[in-house]
């Protein structure tokens, strides 16, 4: 796959230039992660995010048979961004590879550095990174609310766990 | 007067913290300083989401429906404090606001209405770069709230649902709180 050209496919970067996304692959990370491989784990420490060029990834919280899957993120979509600048910070979410994937690695060191180049690439970053994050609290907060809206049977106490995956899935 | 009033209580702000004096007084020529009374409605639940306000002085209370079965009541469910930012969620997310904020003391405010924002979001200079950065901590600490909280209900195996409840209306707390952790 020729990552410059997929990169100027992803409406996230519409608005980046050749020259700027080709500074991009020269100083950043890119790799390939197979399916069903761990990419973040909850309580790992990392303050990088992920733009995923190519594949898809679960974001999930649980573990064993518990599980609340929060979202699917795709080509063009970003993963790890709440704990971008945020220093010494860990991972709340789970995120696995669902296929075969493509993805770079970004962190305020290199958004700094692209930033001190006169790249427009870093506000482009930042501005998905907050649009993604709004997005995300604005569906919790809904997920939640339609839990709680509704009675919980004590009969069955962990239905409301499956009543709130119902609501991420919408 | 304004504008210094603006850039201290931005300076206020944990994710405004360590921002240049000279960085922190061109954002705040894109907001306006509010003053608030207590009991004074700032916003209202589905209403469009119009403006973003940063906490200058002062505290405000967040109020969420609760209850169920068609009987849905406007509770307090946490205040936010000075430093802290609201409105965010909905302007960025093109939703209605999902919370209605009241002024729980005096104090004052820095307001950026829609057209400011969208400006200083995309602004190229570093004041720019400064605004969207508090932002993403700001999100960041509340997405991380959340997370934390949802993972202790799911992983809650007490069977107990007035301790399944409370869990979950903490995770809504933490929604709310865009103070650095």
């Amino acid at each position: 796959m020729d990552v410059l050209e997929r990169l100027l496919t992803l409406p996230v970067l519409a608005g980046v230039s050749r020259p700027d996304l080709v500074r991009l692959l020269e100083t950043a990370e890119v790799r390939t992660v197979a399916d069903e491989a761990l990419l973040m784990d909850i309580g790992d420490l990392g303050e990088d995010i992920v733009l995923v060029i190519d594949g898809g990834f679960a974001v999930e919280l649980g573990s064993g048979t518990s599980t609340l899957p929060l979202a699917f993120v795709g080509a063009g979509e970003i993963l790890g961004e709440t704990a971008l600048f945020r220093r010494s910070s860990s991972r709340s979410a789970r995120v696995r590879a669902v296929q075969d994937s493509v993805i770079i690695r970004l962190d305020s060191t290199l958004l700094d550095q692209l930033s001190r180049e006169g790249s427009g690439l870093p506000r482009f970053i930042e501005e998905a990174v907050m649009r993604t994050m709004a997005r995300r609290v604005h569906d919790s907060i809904l997920a939640i609310d339609g839990v709680l809206s509704s009675a919980i049977d004590p009969a069955e106490p962990k239905g409301a766990l499956r009543r709130l995956r119902e609501m991420f899935r919408r | 007067m304004i504008a210094t009033d603006a850039v201290r209580g931005l300076a206020r702000s944990p994710h405004f913290r360590g921002i240049p004096t000279d960085v922190l007084h061109a954002i705040s020529m894109h907001g306006e300083v509010q003053a608030m009374q207590p009991g004074e409605i700032l916003g209202t639940r589905l209403q469009p989401s119009e403006a973003v306000w940063v906490i200058a002085d002062g505290r405000v209370e967040v109020r969420r429906q609760q209850g169920f079965k068609g009987r849905r009541f406007e509770v307090p469910v946490t205040i936010l404090r000075t430093g802290m930012i609201f409105g965010h969620v909905g302007l960025l997310s093109e939703q209605p606001r999902m919370a209605t904020w009241i002024a729980a003391s005096q104090g004052s405010l820095i307001h950026f209405d829609r057209k400011s924002f969208e400006r200083l979001v995309a602004d190229r200079t570093v004041a720019g770069s400064a605004f969207r950065r508090a932002l993403i901590l700001a999100l960041g600490s509340q997405l991380h709230a959340v997370n934390l909280r949802l993972q202790e209900f799911i992983v809650d195996d007490s069977g107990e649902v007035e301790k399944r409840r409370e869990l979950l209306r903490q995770a809504l707390e933490g929604a709310d709180d865009t103070g650095q952790d």
